[in-house]
């Protein structure tokens, strides 16, 4: 029979657990709407860009003579593939890390007879730590701390290493992927897996501008291939961007709801304690009773 | 002249600002530029420097860096990676901080990240001080 006080102990230690849990669920929340404010508020810039690269890229198209820009071209045969994966810094976010985890899995595991040589680069402690544990897997650059105080500038720098290594003229690098989790709401977090370069180009069929025809004659300054090319980067550096944000975004909410659920854990285990503890008292105050009275027969 | 244009001016974390105004003048890559109601479909990239917009007499300055602008059916773009307002700018502050990069821009060497993180910075302050002092 358990002790009377273990048990009270044990309460007021769960109790503590609770407390903490608690405490980490509201400011995941706070976090997780400011992470959503600005995953809001950089979206203008991210659809102009991509209007604008459609516009460039709708009449480039008709002028065959143009020929295609080097981030554009899908290179045969690709050898030489690059896998971005966004975990985050910290754990205590439910399946938020295994899920990507899992899903990075698969894809070396799918990939690994297509491709000559898949290299994993990681924004994220969490996901580093992972494939550190893994030598079968080869590990590229870890993008340090970028999750701590998200900027643009980070993105800025990823893109930055992505297109200085894709552009070398080595060769060693044919395509980008990336992989992060999509945010569509405080409960649902959906892994996504997306290609960056080549640069798909957006699609230009959006009912955005009704009655009004899709491709007009812009005059381009300096010409239309130098505004492609300042375009083309720009886009990439937005999507990593966007997807920054979304993670983020995801981690937070991942996190909330993995504490939300802990504090109603933790609430479920102090009531049957208590339960059990009651039982216990009473058991003992009957045992007492029962002692007096036949003590008193006795007599 | 009835028509109106509409200016919008986003950086890449926040919308900065939507009005309507008479004209826009905006740093071009080859030169400054104007816009007027009906103006052409344009598209250019942006260099440094101020963007300024007219709304009947009243003048308005932004110090922008790098970016795009597009212009289409009297609605004008401007992307930009950054945007300072004309009235948070402090002379003094930017001067020194122009000096101070420019100082630290001839010490690196060409080609390497920090010459061209520093030539950035020379820029963003040359194109404040030029929208303070215009």
């Amino acid at each position: 029979m358990a002790n009377l006080k273990d048990i009270r102990k044990r309460i007021s230690s769960v109790r503590n657990t609770q407390q903490i849990t608690k405490a980490m669920k509201m400011v995941a929340a706070a976090k997780m709407r400011r992470a959503q404010d600005a995953a809001i508020r950089a979206r203008p810039y991210a659809e102009g860009i991509e209007r604008m690269l459609a516009e460039v890229m709708a009449r480039s198209i008709d002028a065959d003579a143009s020929p295609i820009h080097p981030l554009l071209e899908t290179r045969r045969p690709v050898r030489h593939v690059k896998l971005l994966v966004m975990t985050s810094d910290r754990g205590l976010c439910g399946g938020f890390n295994s899920n990507i985890l899992r899903r990075a899995g698969r894809f070396l595991y799918e990939n690994e007879e297509v491709y000559e040589n898949i290299t994993v680069a990681t924004a994220g402690r969490k996901g580093r730590d992972y494939f550190r544990r893994r030598p079968t897997v080869k590990q590229g650059t870890h993008h340090a701390g970028v999750f701590e105080e998200l900027r643009y500038e980070k993105a800025e720098r990823i893109s930055e290493d992505l297109r200085r290594r894709y552009l070398s003229p080595e060769h060693d690098l044919d395509a980008v992927f990336i992989l992060y989790n999509h945010f569509v709401s405080a409960v649902t977090q959906n892994v996504t897996l997306r290609q960056l370069l080549p640069v798909e180009p957006p699609s230009e069929q959006r009912p955005e501008r009704p009655g009004k025809p899709a491709a007009v004659d812009f005059r381009y300054e300096p010409d239309q291939a130098a505004v492609l090319d300042a375009l083309l980067p720009t886009y990439l550096t937005t999507q990593i961007w966007r997807a920054l944000m979304e993670s983020l975004a995801s981690e937070h909410a991942a996190r909330m709801t993995a504490m939300d659920s802990a504090t109603r854990n933790a609430g479920d285990m102090i009531d049957s304690l208590t339960l059990l503890a009651n039982r216990t008292r009473q058991a003992a105050i009957t045992t007492e009773l029962v002692e007096i009275v036949a003590g008193a027969e006795a007599l | 002249m009835a028509n109106r244009l509409t200016l919008r001016l986003v950086t890449p974390t926040h919308p900065v600002l939507e009005v309507d105004c008479d004209e826009v003048r905006a740093p071009g890559v080859q030169g400054n530029f104007g816009v007027r109601p009906g103006h052409e479909p344009f598209l250019t990239t942006l260099d440094s420097g101020p963007l300024h917009f007219f709304d009947e007499g009243r003048d308005d300055a932004y110090a922008v860096v790098g970016g795009f602008v597009e212009i289409r059916d009297d609605e004008v773009t401007v992307l930009a990676d950054e945007a300072v307002h004309v009235e948070k700018i402090d002379p003094e502050h930017e001067l020194a901080a122009l000096e101070e990069a420019r100082k630290r821009l001839c010490e690196v060497q060409e080609g390497l990240v920090q010459h061209r993180m520093e030539s950035a910075r020379v820029r963003r302050h040359a194109a404040r001080l030029a929208t303070v002092r215009l």
